[in-house]
C-alpha cells in the first residue's frame, strides 16, 4: 500500500504511456476523400469525375453512392458510379441547369456513402458555375435526389480531415508536452514562492529540477510543432507569432538556468533563481495565453481559429487525448523527482569534495 | 521621512542631484545618443518610416540597459546599507523605477528630434507617439531595474543583465513597434487599443510582482 503511494503515479503515467503509443499510432482513419480529378462544373453539363478515397472500401462495396451536395437539403445524385479499385471510383452527375441560390459560383461538397465505410464527405471540393439563375426551378431540380437511408461506421477511428490527414495523431503528443510544460513550470513558481516564504534549499533544488525537465518537455513541445508546421503550414519555422512566442518563453527560462550558474554562493543562487523565476512565469503566461490570441495566427486556438472545439476533437480522440495530457505530465514529474536527487547528490558531492 | 511618498521624493531628489553634480553620467548618455545617431546618419543618410521605427526602438533598448547597468555600479556597499536603514523597501524600488523611467523619457526625446533633424520626421500622430515613449520607458525600466538588481549580486552583471532582460522585452517590443507603427500612418488598425491594453498589463503585472518581490531580494 506504501509502495503504491509512494510510486503509483509512475505506474499510473507509464502505463498510459503505452496506452497512448499504442492506441494513438495504431487505430485506423476513418474513410475520407483525398482528390477529385475536377474542380469546377458549369451549370447544366455532365461531369465525370474520379473520387480518389482514403482507408475507403469502393470495390468490396456494393451499394456506393455518391452526392454533390450544397447543404443539407440541396444535393444531385451520382448517375452511375464505377469502382476502379478500393481507393478509386469514377461518379458521373448531370448537374442541373439552376442552382436554388443566385450565387455566379457556389462550392459543392461531396458526399459518399456504402455499407462498409458509412457516409464521408469533403466540404468545397468542386465549385459550380452559373451565368444565369432561376432560384424557383433550381429549389425543385436540387431536391430530387434526398441524401436519406445513410450507413454509420461505428468502428473505433480517427477523424479523417482533409490537410491533417494522418499527422492528427501529433494530437496526442505535440499539445500534452505544451500541458506538462505549463504545469512543471508552475509547481516550480509555488515551489519558489514557498522557498521564498521558508527557506528552505531543498524545495529550490526541487524547483530548478522541475525547470529543466519542463524546459526539455518545452523545447519536444516546439520540435513536435515544428513537424506538424512542415506537414500542415509547409514549412518547419514559419514565423507564426505562436511559434515565436513559445520560442521567447523558452529563452526566458534558458536564461534562468544561465543565471543559476553564474553566480558562486548557492544561497544567492537560489534567492536570485526563485525571484526570477516568479517573474517569468509571470512574464509566460502573456507570451503564450494572451498575445497569440490578439493576433493573426495560423495556429488552431489563435486569431480566430478554433481549437478544441466539437469540430476538432471527436469522442474517440478524447478517449486517447485526455490520458495523453495526464500521462505526460505524470512522467515530467518523475523526470523532475529523478532530477532532484541527481542534483542533491552532485550538491552533496562538490560539498564533500571542497571540504577535503 | 515617514510616509512612502516622502521616502520616494528624497531618494529621487538625492539621486537626480547626485547626477548633476558628477556630470560624466549625463554626458556619457548624451555622447551615447548623439554618436549612435550618427553612426546612422553615415550609414544610411536615407531612412524610410520603417527603419526609423525599428532603428528608433533598437536605440532606446541599448540606451536602457546603459542606463541601468551605469547605475547600480555606482552605489557603493556602504550607501546600500545606508538607504537600508532609513528607508523602506518599497520606497527605494519605486524611486528607481521613477529615476530610470524619466531618464530614458528624456533619452527617448532627444533621439527623436536628433534623428528627426538628421534624418527625417516620419511622426504623424504625435500625441499617441509620446504617450507609448512614457509607457515604454516605464515598462523598460521596470524590466532592467529588477533584473539590474538581480544582475548586480552575480560575477558578471553587465552580461546577465543583457540574458535576463532581453527575452523579457520581446513581447514589449512586439507590442511597441505596432503602436509605433500605427502612429507614423504606416498601418491602419482599428484594433490599436488592444495593444495598448497588452502593453499596459504587461507592464503592471511585472511591475507589481517585481515590487513584491523586492524587500526579499534587497535584504542581503
Amino acid at each position: 500500500m506504501n509502495f503504491l503511494k509512494k510510486h503509483g503515479y509512475k505506474l499510473i503515467g507509464s502505463l498510459l504511456v503505452l496506452y497512448t503509443l499504442f492506441v494513438g499510432l495504431l487505430t485506423p482513419l476513418k474513410p475520407g476523400i483525398t482528390f477529385l480529378s475536377t474542380n469546377s462544373i458549369d451549370q447544366g453539363q455532365y461531369l465525370n469525375v474520379m473520387i480518389n478515397g482514403y482507408n475507403t472500401h469502393f470495390k468490396s462495396a456494393s451499394d456506393n453512392r455518391a452526392w454533390l451536395k450544397i447543404d443539407s437539403v440541396y444535393a444531385v445524385e451520382a448517375l452511375k458510379l464505377t469502382p476502379i479499385s478500393e481507393t478509386e471510383i469514377m461518379a458521373y452527375f448531370l448537374l442541373p441547369n439552376f442552382a436554388p441560390d443566385s450565387a455566379k459560383i457556389l462550392p459543392l461538397g461531396v458526399l459518399m456513402d456504402n455499407s462498409i465505410d458509412g457516409h464521408f464527405e469533403r466540404p468545397s471540393a468542386i465549385f459550380y458555375k452559373q451565368n444565369s439563375h432561376y432560384i424557383q426551378q433550381g429549389r425543385t431540380l436540387w431536391t430530387q435526389w434526398p441524401m436519406n437511408n445513410l450507413h454509420t461506421n461505428t468502428s473505433f477511428n480517427f477523424p479523417y480531415r482533409n490537410i491533417l490527414q494522418e499527422s492528427i495523431r501529433n494530437t496526442y503528443y505535440h499539445v500534452p508536452m505544451w500541458f506538462a510544460m505549463i504545469a512543471l513550470f508552475f509547481y516550480s513558481m509555488i515551489l519558489s514562492i514557498r522557498f521564498i516564504r521558508s527557506n528552505d534549499e531543498a524545495l529550490m533544488i526541487k524547483s530548478v529540477a522541475l525547470i529543466k525537465v519542463g524546459f526539455i518537455f518545452g523545447v519536444a513541445g516546439l520540435l513536435t510543432g515544428a513537424l506538424w508546421a512542415k506537414y500542415t503550414w509547409g514549412q518547419y519555422w514559419s514565423f507564426d507569432v505562436k511559434q515565436n512566442m513559445s520560442a521567447i518563453a523558452l529563452m526566458i527560462y534558458g536564461s534562468l538556468l544561465v543565471l543559476r550558474n553564474s553566480i558562486t554562493d548557492p544561497h544567492q543562487a537560489n534567492k536570485i533563481s526563485a525571484a526570477y523565476n516568479i517573474f517569468a512565469f509571470a512574464a509566460l503566461i502573456p507570451l503564450i495565453f494572451i498575445i497569440p490570441r490578439l493576433t493573426d495566427s495560423l495556429h488552431p486556438g489563435n486569431g480566430g481559429n478554433p481549437a478544441f472545439g466539437s469540430g476538432d476533437l471527436e469522442n474517440t480522440m478524447r478517449m486517447v487525448f485526455y490520458p495523453a495530457v495526464l500521462c505526460w505530465i505524470l512522467v515530467g514529474l518523475w523526470m523532475a523527482e529523478i532530477t532532484n536527487r541527481l542534483d542533491k547528490i552532485s550538491q552533496k558531492m562538490t560539498l564533500f569534495l571542497h571540504n577535503k | 521621512m515617514n510616509s512612502l511618498l516622502n521616502q520616494i521624493y528624497y531618494l529621487l531628489a538625492k539621486d537626480f542631484k547626485v547626477e548633476w553634480r558628477n556630470k560624466y553620467g549625463i554626458a556619457s548618455l548624451i555622447l551615447y545618443v548623439l554618436s549612435s545617431i550618427f553612426i546612422i546618419y553615415i550609414g544610411l543618410i536615407q531612412l524610410d518610416p520603417r527603419i526609423w521605427n525599428a532603428l528608433y526602438w533598437i536605440l532606446m533598448l541599448f540606451a536602457a540597459i546603459s542606463t541601468i547597468v551605469k547605475n547600480p555600479s555606482q552605489e557603493s556597499q556602504a550607501r546600500a546599507l545606508y538607504e537600508y536603514t532609513l528607508y523602506s523597501p518599497y520606497a527605494v524600488i519605486l524611486s528607481r523605477y521613477i529615476y530610470h523611467a524619466v531618464w530614458l523619457i528624456i533619452l527617448g526625446m532627444m533621439t527623436m528630434f536628433i534623428l528627426s533633424i538628421l534624418t527625417i520626421q516620419p511622426i504623424r500622430n504625435f500625441g499617441q507617439f509620446i504617450l507609448l515613449l512614457c509607457l515604454a520607458s516605464a515598462s523598460l525600466s521596470t524590466i532592467f531595474t529588477f533584473v539590474g538588481f538581480l544582475g548586480q549580486k552575480t560575477n558578471n552583471p553587465s552580461t546577465i543583465i543583457a540574458i535576463l532582460g532581453f527575452p523579457l522585452t520581446i513581447p514589449i517590443f512586439l507590442t511597441i513597434l505596432k503602436i509605433s507603427a500605427q502612429s507614423m500612418g504606416m498601418l491602419h488598425d482599428t484594433s490599436v487599443i488592444n495593444d495598448w491594453m497588452i502593453l499596459s498589463s504587461i507592464w503592471i503585472i511585472l511591475a507589481a510582482i517585481s515590487i513584491i518581490l523586492f524587500p526579499y531580494l534587497w535584504r542581503e
